[in-house]
Order: structure tokens, then C-alpha cells, then sequence
């Protein structure tokens, strides 16, 4: 099984659709004012200071926290490959469905506001890192441990 | 026609289910091997231009949940509940055919064609692969579709509030409750999951609040004198709307969007368990025997199933926002197909609630579709008796289930709704840019105005002298509208699929059909409308027939031009469809393969 990172995007970075016929479209992206991107997301920062320092092998993917269908299993999955089982499992799946969290091989390692990208590179490093030299995934309890 | 046998309503879905299935894992093969060629080791501009918000390369599974949940409301159920007048085979044929050789074809072309132009819009890519020209009349066509979406939903919403009372409660409630969740999702930045599903229960429990005190506005509009209740409530809507689209949209619209993301897989689970579990069969015909006078499937029926058959915003969604995010090229089959799939399973499940769910005999629902200003104007309702009849199976009482129903379907069009007018206010916004008017451009207020006062005039316009005559109009032109923008897509797609050296049809078929019924239900509905003296009608008819036109005659061009094109392009390289795979290795932005036909657009809009 591949290692993977999830980032969580914030409240206002999630998709504002309303369905069939509308939807964030953005069709005039070109200068047009559909163009009403955020400037500032710390989602990205952090993404592309994780995307710069992980290995190419390391799947990092960012989450609309709306795609429960998705992040739920993920984190059950992930956070059962861990040794997580009962409210362990249930706090850690809790904490990495928020906005703005971050979660490193079902570790949670912030949920609520995202570090510094120095120091969300350095936690998951630290994360990967420690799986890879112990060869278990049984680590810490699953709870946030940043932020 | 009558089999003279009620079909089972779980075999239907579950044939139409495996023909979905069939078209997946053969056609979209086809069409991504063959005429999109998609390469996984094209480099997408989700990695080209990697920044972390726009572009980010993103799991299929994760995209597909963007782009379904995106696509995927209120239309595909009205269309399908209107269409069944003309008997669910017809009705049924063009959502099993419409999705597998057209939507199919549209919004997986749409995805293809945008990642290969750096994920720009289709709106962009009409001026860059066509021309100049072609873009403004995207923009003119978008506006249109907005103005109708935008009128059509809030009569949908009208009609259903004063058909189901007990609906208000929950429906009004659930705006003080989303922007609650929106408000502590943002303030104590966690899990969306836990407030938005406690939030959908809240939205239930208010059902049986709304159930014990239903609100008619009956006594307020003859107080003031409105002939129509409904009108009164598309008056509060706009005025609602005006309000909702100038707030941020954390607060309401993304918090409400949780809550309907649930919802619309709750209807869809309710709708299959209850097809399975109470062995409803179709009451009515296969092809119904339509009253003299009314109009004819060819070509009504493919306009009025828009969503659910092939849906040209579908292609704004594609090129707008899943293109930039697409981590392979391969992907696009599985996010931009299925998409089109799940869109029509939804029209599937409006079929059957429109036909197995809302009579128990062929007498009930002739009453119910007995010409087409009932069916019309009475389809939205059938649907949510329908899928009230499903819950009931599933042991809810039918008259929370009935209400149940209805704050699906109103939760859905009200947030279509609110983004279209939203929408529309950006598209009013670019006009006055484009006609360097600053008050339009630079002013929130006079643009949401403009925005909310067209389509209010819309859904106000009486029409026919019957009830629902205007509404089932109106979705006519929102159809024609769609059906156009989808032309649109499917031209650009049809232009740059022949540029290289590949078989155009899969693309041509459908262009072709939809621009035939397109502009013969226009047509039929122009001397209509100068017949019966509809003079709002009738101009805004002609305007959309001369955009049909003017889209004909653009994509007959640029797709002669394509076609004298193309053998330079194999001389260029020696093997036409290798040529793409040279492109791809090299993962250049292809500048000089789609250079506007005719030249530099000379109309400095781009």
C-alpha cells in the first residue's frame, strides 16, 4: 500500500456548487470576474511546501471536506492500518474530517488550522520517517498532535 | 401503447442499470482510446501549474465526488417528471441513449479537450478553437441559461410550497440552521461531517413541525390582490436571492450544499430501496396516446429531459473546475463519464417516480398527465408523490414522506437558484466590462439587481391563460438554452477532434441531433408564440432560434476549415492520429494546432 498525506481544505476553499446548471464554474477565467479565486490559502502553502519535500511516491492529496464520501473510509482505513481500533479510531476519524487538517498515513497530525509549512513538512517527514525506520504503524494514539 | 402488463419498476432499473454499466466499460473505452486518445503520461495542468488551490493533481475518486456533486440537482428531476407525459419508454430511451452517446461524449470531450489547453474554459476554448466570435456568443448563451434557470426553479419552488405547505418549515428553517453550521464550521474550524448530518436531522425534525403547521400564502396574495400564489412566493424568492448571492458563500450556500449532499444520496437510496421493497410496477403507457394539440416528442421530448440526457453546463463544470484538478489525463474517462452516468441515474429514478411511484393504476396517472399544461405543471409534484410512495414502502408515513420529498427537491433547486443568480451576477458583471459600462461592472447592487429582476419578470410573464402553461414553457426554453450550450461544447470538441486526424462522429452524431430538434422546437414554438400573441415570448424565442443559428453556422465553418486542415497535419508527421501521442511525450501547450479559424480574433476580447 502506497503512503499518502491528505490536507483538508479550509472553509472557504471548499467548491460552492449548487448542482445541476450551476455550480462553481468559473467559465471566464481568463481576466473575467468568474475569477474570484481566493489570494490568500494556507491549504496551497502548505501543499506545495509538502509536494517540494516528500518523495514522488508519496501521494499527497488535498480534500474538500464535503467529500465525506471519500475522507471517511480514508481515514478509517488508514487510521485501522495504524492499530486504531474503538474511540481511538473515533477521535482520530473526528479530528481528520476538520477543515484545515493533516493527516500523514492516518496519523492526524493537525486538525482545525494547518501549521507553518516548514513545520507541516517537518511533522510529516518526521511521521513518514518514523514508519519507515520502525516498519510499524502503530505509533501514536491517532490524536492531533499539531495545532 | 400498453404491454398490457405492468413492468416492474426494479427491472427497469436494473436493465438501465446494466446498459449504464455497458456504455462504461465499452463506449467510454472506445472514446478514450480512439477519439481523445488519452495519454496517462500527459502532463496535466494540474501538475503543470501545480499551485496548491486551482490546480492541484487530485485522487479520481476525490475529483469524481467534486464533479458529481457539482452536476448533479434539481434538473434531472423536473425534466424526466415533465417528459413521461409522452410515455416512459420515449422518455426513458433518450436518458439510456442521451447519457451513453451523448453526455458521455460531452462532458468527458469537455474534460479532454480543456486539460489538453491547459484546463481553460470552454467559454475560452470556443474563442481559441473556433474564434473570437464564437466566445461572445457562448457568453450570450450563458446568459440566457442563467436567466432561465434562475426563473424556472423559482416557479418549481413556487409551485411545490403552495402544493405542499408542511414544506416551508423545514425549507426556511434550514437557511438560519445552514448558516449556523457555516458559521461553526468556520469559527471552530471542524468536521463538516458531524454538523451538516446533525444538521439533516434537525431539517427532518422540522418536517414534522412544517406537517403540524403547514403556511399558505393564500390569504396574503388575495390580500394583495396576486391572482397566482406562487407568484407571491417567486417574488420572496428573488427578494431572498437577491440577499443570499451577495453573501459569502461559507456562509450559506457551502454549509447547505453539505446538508443536500446527504440529501441526494438519501433520495437516491429511498428511491432504489423503495422500488425493491414494494415491487411498484409502471403504471403508465410505454408511449402515452398525447391528446390532439399537444406538442410532439420530436423534438419537444430531447429539450425537456436537458439534465439527465446531456447537459451543456455540464461542460462549464468539466472545463471549469475538474480540468485543473485532473492528476492523469486517463482519469477523465472515469470522472467525466460516470459523472454523465450518475446524472442519469438520477433521470432514471425521476422516471420511475413518475410513473411507478405517484399512481396504482393506469386511470391514476392518465388523470395526472392528462394534457401537457397538467404534466408540466404538475411534474415536479408527481415526483415528489412518487418518491413519497417509495418512502412509504420503507415503512414512513406518507404524508411526512410526502414532505420529505418535497424539501429534497426544494433544497436542491433553491441552490441552484442561489448560484445562478450569483452566477448571473458575474456574467452581468463581464457585460459591463465587455460594454465598458462601469455601473454594471464595478457596482454589486446594480448588478445583482439586473440579475434578479430578469428572471423574475420571466417567472412572473403570464402565459397560455393557464396555470402552469408559463412554466412548462419556460422549461422548454431552458432546455433549447441548455441543449445550445451543450452544441457549443460539442462543437469545439467536434472542430478539435478533427484537427487531428480522428473520427469526429461520436462527437458529430449527437451536435447534429441536438442542433435538429434544438432549432425545430424552436421554430414550432416561434409560430406558436406570434399565433397565440405571446410577445415576450416570441422575441425571446427568436433571439434564442438566431444564437442556434448563429452556433450552426459557426461550427459548420470551423469544422469545413477543420476538416481542409487536417491532411496537412498527417503530412506534418506522417500519422495523423500519432501525431497526438508526439504532442503528448512533448506536452506542449499545442499553440499552433489551435490557432482561431479565420485568423487572430480581431475583436480584442481575448
Amino acid at each position: 500500500m502506497s503512503r499518502r498525506v491528505v490536507l483538508v481544505r479550509g472553509p472557504r476553499a471548499a467548491a460552492g456548487s449548487g448542482g445541476c446548471c450551476s455550480g462553481d464554474v468559473r467559465p471566464f477565467d481568463e481576466g473575467g470576474s468568474h475569477a474570484h479565486a481566493p489570494s490568500e490559502d494556507t491549504v496551497a502553502a502548505v501543499y506545495r511546501a509538502l509536494r517540494a519535500a516528500v518523495p514522488a511516491d508519496v501521494a499527497v492529496e488535498v480534500v474538500s471536506p464535503s467529500n465525506w464520501l471519500w475522507l471517511l473510509p480514508a481515514l478509517v482505513t488508514d487510521g485501522r492500518r495504524r492499530g486504531l481500533r474503538g474511540a481511538a479510531l473515533r477521535r482520530s476519524v473526528r479530528a481528520g474530517m476538520a477543515v484545515e487538517s493533516l493527516i500523514a498515513d492516518g496519523a492526524v497530525l493537525a486538525s482545525g488550522r494547518l501549521p507553518a509549512p516548514a513545520a507541516a513538512v517537518a511533522a510529516v517527514e518526521v511521521e513518514l520517517g518514523v514508519r519507515g525506520a520502525a516498519g510499524s504503524p502503530a505509533g501514536r494514539a491517532g490524536e492531533p498532535q499539531v495545532g | 401503447m400498453d404491454l398490457g402488463v405492468a413492468v416492474p419498476a426494479f427491472v427497469v432499473a436494473a436493465v438501465v442499470g446494466v446498459l449504464f454499466f455497458l456504455g462504461y466499460r465499452y463506449y467510454s473505452s472506445y472514446l478514450a482510446r480512439k477519439v481523445y486518445a488519452l495519454d496517462p503520461a500527459f502532463v496535466t495542468p494540474a501538475h503543470q501549474f501545480n499551485d496548491g488551490n486551482d490546480f492541484v493533481p487530485t485522487n479520481k475518486h476525490v475529483l469524481f465526488g467534486h464533479h458529481f456533486t457539482s452536476v448533479a440537482g434539481a434538473a434531472p428531476i423536473v425534466g424526466p417528471a415533465i417528459a413521461v407525459f409522452w410515455g416512459w419508454g420515449p422518455a426513458l430511451t433518450w436518458i439510456v441513449l442521451g447519457t451513453i452517446f451523448a453526455a458521455g461524449v460531452h462532458d468527458l470531450g469537455a474534460l479532454a479537450v480543456s486539460v489538453r489547453h491547459k484546463a481553460k474554459s470552454i467559454g475560452t476554448l470556443a474563442g481559441e478553437v473556433i474564434n473570437g466570435r464564437a466566445r461572445k456568443l457562448f457568453l450570450a448563451i450563458i446568459f440566457f441559461l442563467l436567466t432561465l434557470v434562475n426563473a424556472v426553479f423559482a416557479v418549481v419552488i413556487g409551485n411545490l410550497f403552495v402544493a405542499n405547505p408542511g414544506a416551508v418549515i423545514p425549507i426556511v428553517g434550514e437557511i438560519p440552521l445552514a448558516i449556523a453550521i457555516g458559521v461553526y464550521i468556520y469559527r471552530t474550524r471542524s468536521s463538516a461531517l458531524l454538523p451538516s448530518i446533525v444538521g439533516v436531522v434537525v431539517l427532518y425534525a422540522l418536517i414534522l413541525v412544517g406537517n403540524a403547521f403547514p403556511i399558505s400564502l393564500d390569504g396574503l396574495a388575495e390580500a394583495l390582490g396576486v391572482e397566482q400564489t406562487r407568484n407571491v412566493w417567486v417574488v420572496l424568492l428573488f427578494a431572498y436571492t437577491w440577499i443570499a448571492s451577495r453573501i459569502p458563500v461559507w456562509v450559506l450556500l457551502q454549509p447547505r450544499d453539505y446538508i443536500n449532499s446527504h440529501q441526494l444520496f438519501i433520495a437516491l437510496g429511498v428511491i432504489a430501496l423503495g422500488v425493491i421493497v414494494g415491487m411498484n410496477t409502471i403504471q403508465a403507457p410505454v408511449v402515452n396516446d398525447v391528446p390532439e394539440g399537444s406538442p410532439s416528442f420530436f423534438p419537444f421530448l430531447f429539450i425537456t429531459i436537458a439534465c439527465g440526457a446531456i447537459s451543456g453546463f455540464h461542460s462549464l463544470v468539466s472545463s471549469g473546475t475538474t480540468s485543473k484538478q485532473l492528476d492523469k489525463e486517463s482519469d477523465a474517462r472515469y470522472v467525466g463519464y460516470m459523472g454523465a452516468v450518475g446524472e442519469g441515474s438520477l433521470a432514471t429514478g425521476a422516471v420511475l417516480a413518475a410513473t411507478a411511484g405517484v399512481a396504482a393504476s393506469q386511470a391514476d396517472w392518465q388523470a395526472l398527465y392528462p394534457d401537457f399544461a397538467t404534466a408540466s405543471s404538475g411534474a415536479t409534484g408527481n415526483f415528489v408523490r412518487g418518491v413519497a410512495e417509495f418512502a412509504n414502502n420503507i415503512a414512513i408515513p406518507l404524508d411526512l414522506a410526502t414532505i420529505f420529498a418535497a424539501v429534497v427537491v426544494i433544497s436542491f433547486a433553491a441552490t441552484t437558484m442561489d448560484t445562478g443568480v450569483r452566477l448571473q451576477r458575474y456574467v452581468v458583471q463581464e457585460i459591463g466590462e465587455l460594454v465598458k459600462v462601469r455601473a454594471l461592472s464595478r457596482n454589486l447592487t446594480v448588478a445583482t439587481t439586473i440579475a434578479v429582476v430578469i428572471p423574475l419578470a420571466m417567472a412572473l410573464l403570464p402565459g397560455g391563460g393557464e396555470a402552469g402553461y408559463t412554466f412548462g414553457v419556460l422549461w422548454q426554453l431552458f432546455g433549447t438554452t441548455n441543449q445550445l450550450t451543450a452544441g457549443l461544447a460539442l462543437s469545439v470538441i467536434a472542430v478539435w477532434i478533427t484537427r487531428r486526424g480522428r473520427n469526429p462522429i461520436a462527437a458529430l452524431v449527437p451536435l447534429v441531433f441536438l442542433l435538429a430538434m434544438t432549432t425545430w422546437a424552436l421554430l414550432v414554438n416561434l409560430r406558436n408564440f406570434v399565433r397565440d400573441d405571446q410577445w415576450v415570448l416570441a422575441p425571446l424565442d427568436a433571439v434564442i432560434f438566431v444564437l442556434a443559428v448563429w452556433l450552426i453556422v459557426e461550427a459548420a465553418l470551423a469544422l469545413r476549415a477543420a476538416h481542409r486542415e487536417r491532411p496537412s497535419l498527417v503530412d506534418a508527421d506522417g500519422t495523423g492520429a500519432g501525431r497526438e501521442s508526439v504532442v503528448a511525450r512533448a506536452n506542449p501547450d499545442e499553440p499552433t494546432s489551435d490557432r482561431p479559424i479565420g485568423g487572430p480574433d480581431r475583436d480584442g476580447d481575448r
